[in-house]
């Protein structure tokens, strides 16, 4: 386990990490700039937050539309990702609108979304969902598609039939890619969120980077914005535990 | 006769870019197998024999003539014939012994019920300590041996086989072949065997049916009349290496016809 | 059953009049319609405009433009002077996404191969990957002020981590028995890099290509709604003026484009590698 690469590679990181901060101490140190303070300033500030309770009512916010966001955009795009594999003629027809929708930079909609949701929980749950519905649809239509014919046809063999057959070998081998997609979208749905807080409605940690810039509080500014990069990847990083936990037969392929 | 293939013809439609290529997959193929008897068929890659397996069992339908079971023409896939593939296809996300059970989940037996079948065919491939585990994380003779499990739990009449142990390694395939054979022993059933391994083919099977290339047409059905059951012995008897030269000549297309070997037709 | 006079004869004879059984059925005219690309697509299509307009109208101009609208909504646009000011955000686009380029692929090549330079560069890599660099935007506007490079760097972030972690991936997917094949050969290092390493991950990169420019857009129309110019800044006033016509035109306009350049993409995968089999995005 511990070997010398191992060792090396741990090593090499702390390393890294090290040199990041020294010379991010060094240039946040000089008075010209201003707008980068140095760890010594920011991680206080970041603790600070934390403890305060400042922070984290913050991510309350921002990840209670996350979660409202994420949990709509599965409900309804398992379910239209079912429609369109199923739809003999979407390959044609549904794809390339797909495609193109996948494209679109969803960012586009925050000027006029106001328009249909008002400004509001609604606003940027709406934004989250327009972040995260597509992927969730096509993973969903791909891990559907793909279910190995191999397999499809082993379960034909043994009498499986209509639900039977997709209980026993369409839905399991779906599952595989549609789990995937969740995790890709709950941290896309972060991004979201935090996107529609900085443009759409300052609120929860968009909110709070706004506030900040506002008063010129750049320590305070940074340490928000550390929290909220680290905050997404915690997220993510956690998306995929539960992923592999819930699958826990492909680590045995894996593994 | 229990299982009758009638003039079956079997041609495949592939839709390339402008127009519909057809492949004439089998040509008029007639045979007739009795029951419990273990048929093996021989033949060049690309010939039609696993076509004709899957036309057998059901998974597809002739384009011309027919195949019968017991009298009956063979239209879908039921639980009488059960297959065996040449990848084990076993669900990767169920444990081996959810894996054996797969076939009987349409029968209406309580779970406590297939759970104790699938168990006791487990232990007669001897994975029985394997029942918990993934696919994953077995060999692939130990898969091959699952799959075998799976579609003996079923209890077919008859056992359709895909070159069960063609990606499988060169002593673990002739292990395998013991272990079919005693199972066979104990109960046999039909068996229609596919293969392009000829010594497998003449070890286990009584009769060996060599096919040609596509389209695929029979050569010649060639009775093979050892005792059984059959051991090392077999393989070492000059009538085994007698008939191999035979099959091999006939699969390398030589003009020369020579007269099968003796032994009872099967 | 035993007919040894094709023993002779290895090449199949095409039979002439096949059985009457075999042959194929007549398709009625419907049903060889109904496979045509273009028939479905004019059907579904068709179909989704139908419902839009029904929606359109029902919910009234305050919410939903009708179609006729939005085709004046293009019209008004190129009249307005809107489309100049498209290209101009294009270019930036442009900027910045070439300079991704230049940069994310030697990085993930580098990142690939060397697990010295994953370990070292890595964990920044992928942390920033995943989390919203929208949050980064505050900071970036003060150290860049609003300008050329400002979009610039915008761009450049958005787009860069997708090209770097898909090339990355590319690296590391080469399989190695074609490297040691090539070192047995006696192949240079530098040769091996350039005719092993890069064609093997060229199906990757291009994946993170199109994954990229599709960021890139976004990247672009973000910091110019930031800091209201350009594109961005369009879109704000249309939107807040509630000119819904010529907004839903806008919109379509550049995900029209979006669309087509990642279309371009994704033919430019196929044509160029036809060996490639359809490779696994990491997204």
């Amino acid at each position: 386990m511990w070997t010398r690469s191992r060792l090396m590679g741990i090593g090499l990181r702390i390393v890294s990490i090290a040199v990041v901060l020294a010379a991010w101490q060094w240039y946040g140190d000089d008075p010209n700039n201003f707008a980068t303070p140095p760890p010594s300033k920011v991680f206080p500030a970041l603790w600070d937050g934390l403890t305060s309770g400042n922070t984290l009512s913050a991510t309350g916010t921002t990840l209670l539309a996350v979660a409202v966001g994420v949990v709509i955009s599965v409900v309804f795009g398992v379910a239209i990702g079912f429609a369109v594999a199923l739809f003999p003629w979407a390959k044609n027809t549904l794809d390339p609108l797909i495609d193109a929708a996948y494209a679109m930079p969803v960012t586009m909609l925050i000027p006029v979304i106001g328009v249909y949701t008002g400004l509001g929980f609604r606003g940027r749950v709406f934004i989250v969902i327009s972040y995260v519905l597509l992927v969730i649809v096509i993973s969903t239509s791909t891990g559907v598609r793909d279910v190995p014919r191999d397999l499809l046809e082993t379960g034909k063999s043994f009498g499986l039939k209509g639900w039977a057959l997709w209980r026993a070998v369409i839905l399991p081998s779906a599952s595989s890619h549609i789990a995937s997609g969740v995790a890709s979208g709950v941290a896309r749905g972060m991004r979201g969120a935090v996107t529609a807080e900085l443009l759409l409605i300052a609120a929860g940690l968009g909110g709070e980077i706004l506030r900040y810039q506002a008063l010129l509080d750049t320590p305070n500014m940074l340490a928000t914005i550390l929290w909220t990069l680290i905050l997404g990847y915690i997220l993510y990083a956690g998306a995929l535990a539960l992923e592999r936990r819930a699958l826990r037969w492909r680590a045995a392929e894996q593994g | 006769m229990f299982l009758e293939i009638d003039r079956v013809t079997k041609i495949f439609r592939l839709q390339r870019r402008r127009a519909v290529q057809e492949l004439r997959a089998l040509s008029e193929i007639s045979v007739s197998v009795q029951e419990g008897s273990f048929v093996a068929i021989c033949g060049p890659s690309g010939c039609g024999k696993s076509t004709l397996l899957r036309l057998i069992h059901g998974l597809q339908r002739p384009d011309g003539g027919e195949v019968r079971v017991a009298g009956k023409r063979v239209s879908e896939p039921t639980l009488d014939r059960a297959m065996v593939f040449q990848h084990h296809n076993l669900m990767p996300w169920r444990t081996v012994v959810r894996n054996v059970e797969l076939g009987l989940e349409r029968s209406g037996l309580s779970r406590n019920a297939r759970e104790a079948k699938a168990l006791e065919w487990l232990a007669k491939v001897g994975l029985e300590e394997f029942a918990g585990y993934y696919p994953a994380q077995l060999s692939g003779g130990m898969q091959q041996r699952v799959g075998l499990a799976r579609a003996l739990t079923v209890d077919p009449e008859m056992l359709l086989m895909d070159e069960p142990f063609g990606a499988l390694d060169a002593q673990t395939r002739v292990v395998l072949q013991g272990e079919l054979e005693r199972i066979w022993e104990a109960d046999s059933k039909t068996v229609v065997f596919i293969t392009h391994d000829i010594e497998e083919a003449i070890f286990l099977a009584d009769r060996v049916i060599v096919m040609s290339a596509r389209p695929g047409r029979i050569i010649a059905d060639i009775p093979v009349g050892a005792a059984r059951p059959r051991g090392d012995a077999w393989r070492a008897a000059p009538e085994f290496a007698a008939l191999k030269g035979q099959i091999w000549a006939l699969l390398q297309g030589t003009a020369e016809m020579r007269e099968p070997t003796q032994g009872a037709a099967a | 059953m035993t007919d040894l006079s094709d023993m002779t004869n290895p090449v199949p004879a095409v039979t002439p009049g096949p059985p009457a059984a075999a042959t194929a059925p007549e398709r009625s005219l419907l049903s060889v319609a109904a496979d045509n690309k273009w028939v479905q697509r004019l059907v579904v299509w068709g179909a989704l405009l139908v419902v839009y307009e029904i929606a359109a109208v029902a919910a009234g101009p305050f919410y939903l433009p009708t179609i006729e609208k939005i085709l004046g909504g293009f019209v008004d646009i190129a009249q307005q002077g809107r489309i100049p000011t498209l290209l101009s955000s294009l270019e930036h686009l442009a900027a910045g996404f070439g300079l991704a380029v230049v940069v994310g692929v030697p990085v993930g090549l580098a990142m690939g191969r060397s697990p010295v330079v994953d370990a070292v560069v890595g964990m920044y890599v992928r942390g920033l990957f995943v989390t919203s660099l929208a949050a980064v935007l505050p900071l970036l506007i003060m150290l860049f002020d609003v300008g050329f490079r400002f979009r610039l760097v915008v761009v450049f972030l958005f787009s860069v981590f997708f090209i770097i972690v898909n090339t990355a991936a590319g690296a590391r997917a080469v399989p190695e028995q074609l490297i040691t094949t090539a070192r047995s050969f006696g192949v240079s290092p530098l040769r091996r890099f350039t005719t092993v390493v890069l064609p093997s991950s060229l199906p990757y990169v291009i994946v993170g290509l199109r994954l990229g420019i599709a960021n890139a857009f976004t990247g672009m129309v973000l910091a110019e709604l930031w800091v209201s110019t350009g594109t961005g800044a369009v879109l704000k006033g249309l939107g807040q003026n509630r000119q819904l016509p010529e907004f839903f035109a806008f919109v379509l306009l550049i995900t029209a484009l979006a669309a087509l350049a990642t279309f371009g993409l994704r033919v430019a995968e196929r044509r160029l590698m036809p060996w490639a089999e359809e490779v696994r995005n990491v997204d």
